[in-house]
């Protein structure tokens, strides 16, 4: 395995199946190595998984790219792909907005929970990017 | 802006350096003995080496200006070492204070000129009185948020009783907020796994009040509990907590009783246990 | 003891213990749920405990296959148990609001053998 350090940046290329495994398990590690804790980890790596199994079941396949953020004191993930786009993007986020088994809502709903900032784009035919961010806790003492 | 100070060259000698550091031994109480030479060597050199720098810019009335800030920014250190090590404030002042009777005393040593002495120890003098009211200013706002921070970490702590095999009780205290609800699940949880607690008993009797946000996380983590197999017990809720919970429609799904001890009883039917007198 | 997509399935008295192994992605999910089923059909046990304590993400897709692994079971008069969930995936969980249906957690192996065997004698 690779090493991760602060500045680097790691992109994940989805595909397939085991490629969202991959991505979560890198976001994971990507988040250790900036001192987020173990919930937070998997916090991550849950909204990575989500995210990212959309891009690959209703985005036709896509990217991830992981990153510390600009001012160091956090993660930053895109995931983008180049499918149909997400029509009616309001109701998709809802929490709860019945779709078939393996629709969209659950997913982007939950992921947004997760983590502090959750931006989404989408064009129909054109793709979909969604940003996410989590910042480190603030230290109390020391 | 004064001319240019002729005193200054006198200040970047070895002997004002000696002097100041004399008198600061001298100076302060026993509470110096707290600090060591290196320690003293290195913040009177730095300083030294600052003021003669920022001096040089030919400001001397205006420590807010930029060629000022690292000198203040070596007065904050200073400030924060003195915090940690217990001195008081007025041991604190006497640093940058015998610096300026060290200079006063070099100055009427190297300049002979009567009127220009008097004229550069009255600058020199209110410089030095800006920046011992700055390290004072300095000292009692760290040493307030040092104890404000200590205080605020001790609310953080969730003391864990163990009442017996298999279950536990967390009596809350303070305040509760959300990020400290979200830090008292993760160590409750932990506990879950650690004394494989069937039951948590949950005491909030020392909670006076609870944001919507907070009980929204207090029922997150009870249901975090349950599935990992434990039954989370919450006591001792009182009325203004009881309002945000009926308030929010909050079905908090966990058995709530008046007190710790009613939690206790009712952990140890679920776990089979009975409390027998002993015959006398 | 039989591997399934990544699992372990163990037959202790009347129940099968199920343990997946470490991540799962999707295919291997169905393939392990389509193999669990299969089993719990074949073994006519009347209880199945899913250990999950090897599990270090459960996002909504497998949140959705183990609920649809405890409905065909309790469709077949299987109940299910499921223990060692992780605190951090545990809370994970609640936050994003995934439920696994009708399953009985509890809090270790002893406890959930249990469990079934009081499920099974009661009533």
């Amino acid at each position: 395995m690779t090493e991760f350090p602060e500045e680097g940046v790691v992109e994940v290329e989805i595909r397939e199946d085991f490629d969202i495994i991959t991505a979560r398990a890198r976001a994971r590690v990507f988040a250790e190595s900036l001192g987020f804790g173990i919930v937070d980890q998997t916090r991550i790596a849950t909204a990575v998984s989500e995210i990212a199994r959309n891009a690959l079941t209703h985005g036709g396949g896509g990217k991830a790219i992981i990153r510390a953020s600009k001012d160091k004191k956090g993660l930053e993930i895109e995931i983008v792909d180049e499918g149909p786009g997400i029509p009616n993007l309001d109701r998709a986020m809802e929490r709860g907005f019945p779709s078939k088994p393996g629709g969209l809502g659950l997913g982007l709903a939950g992921a947004k929970r997760l983590m502090d900032e959750f931006h989404i784009e989408s064009k129909p035919g054109v793709g979909t990017k969604v940003t996410m961010r989590k910042r480190l806790p603030s230290r109390i003492r020391r | 802006m004064e001319s240019k100070l002729t005193g200054a060259e006198f200040l970047k000698e070895k002997r004002l350096l000696d002097l100041w550091k004399e008198l600061i031994r001298g100076s302060a109480g026993r509470t110096f003995e707290l600090m060591t030479e290196t320690q003293l060597d290195e913040e009177t050199r730095a300083f030294v080496t600052e003021f003669v720098e920022a001096i040089g810019s030919g400001n001397y009335e205006d420590v807010t200006r930029p060629e000022y800030e690292n000198l203040l920014k070596i007065l904050r250190g200073v400030s924060a070492s003195r915090v940690e090590q217990g001195f008081t404030p007025t041991e604190t002042a006497a640093f940058v204070m015998s610096f300026k009777e060290a200079v006063n005393t070099v100055f009427e040593e190297k300049i002979e000129d009567p009127v220009k002495l008097a004229s550069e120890v009255l600058v020199m003098g209110n410089l030095i009185d800006k920046l011992s009211l700055y390290t004072f200013e300095t000292f009692v706002e760290t040493r307030e948020k040092i104890l404000k921070e200590q205080a605020m970490a001790l609310e953080f702590t969730n003391p864990m009783i163990m009442v017996w095999d298999n279950l536990i009780a967390f009596p809350l205290q303070g305040i509760l907020d959300t990020h400290r609800m979200a830090m008292f699940t993760e160590e409750m949880l932990d506990a879950i796994t650690r004394h494989q607690a069937r039951v948590v008993i949950v005491d909030l009797t020392a909670i006076a009040a609870m944001d919507t946000a907070t009980c929204n996380r207090l029922m997150q983590a009870i249901e975090a509990a349950r599935l990992m197999g434990s039954e989370a017990v919450i006591t001792g809720i009182s009325p203004a907590v009881a309002f945000i919970i009926v308030k929010l429609g909050a079905d908090l799904k966990a058995r709530t009783l008046r007190e710790l001890r009613e939690g206790i009883k009712y952990a140890f039917r679920v776990l089979g246990l009975k409390v027998v007198e002993e015959s006398s | 003891m039989e591997e399934a997509g990544g699992a372990s399935i163990l037959k202790i008295e009347d129940f099968l213990i199920a343990t997946p192994q470490e991540a799962m992605h999707d295919l291997a999910a169905i393939q392990f749920k389509d193999e669990l089923l299969r089993r719990l059909k074949e073994t006519k046990v009347s209880g199945l405990v899913m250990n999950l304590g090897r599990i270090d993400v459960v996002d909504s897709f497998m949140g959705r296959t183990i609920g649809e692994i405890a409905n065909s079971a309790n469709l077949m008069g299987v109940e299910v148990a499921i223990i060692g969930l992780r605190p951090d995936v545990a809370i994970t969980m609640v936050e994003m609001g995934i439920s696994l249906g009708n399953v009985h957690p509890l809090l270790n192996l002893d406890l959930a053998l249990e469990f079934l065997r009081n499920q099974r004698g009661g009533a």
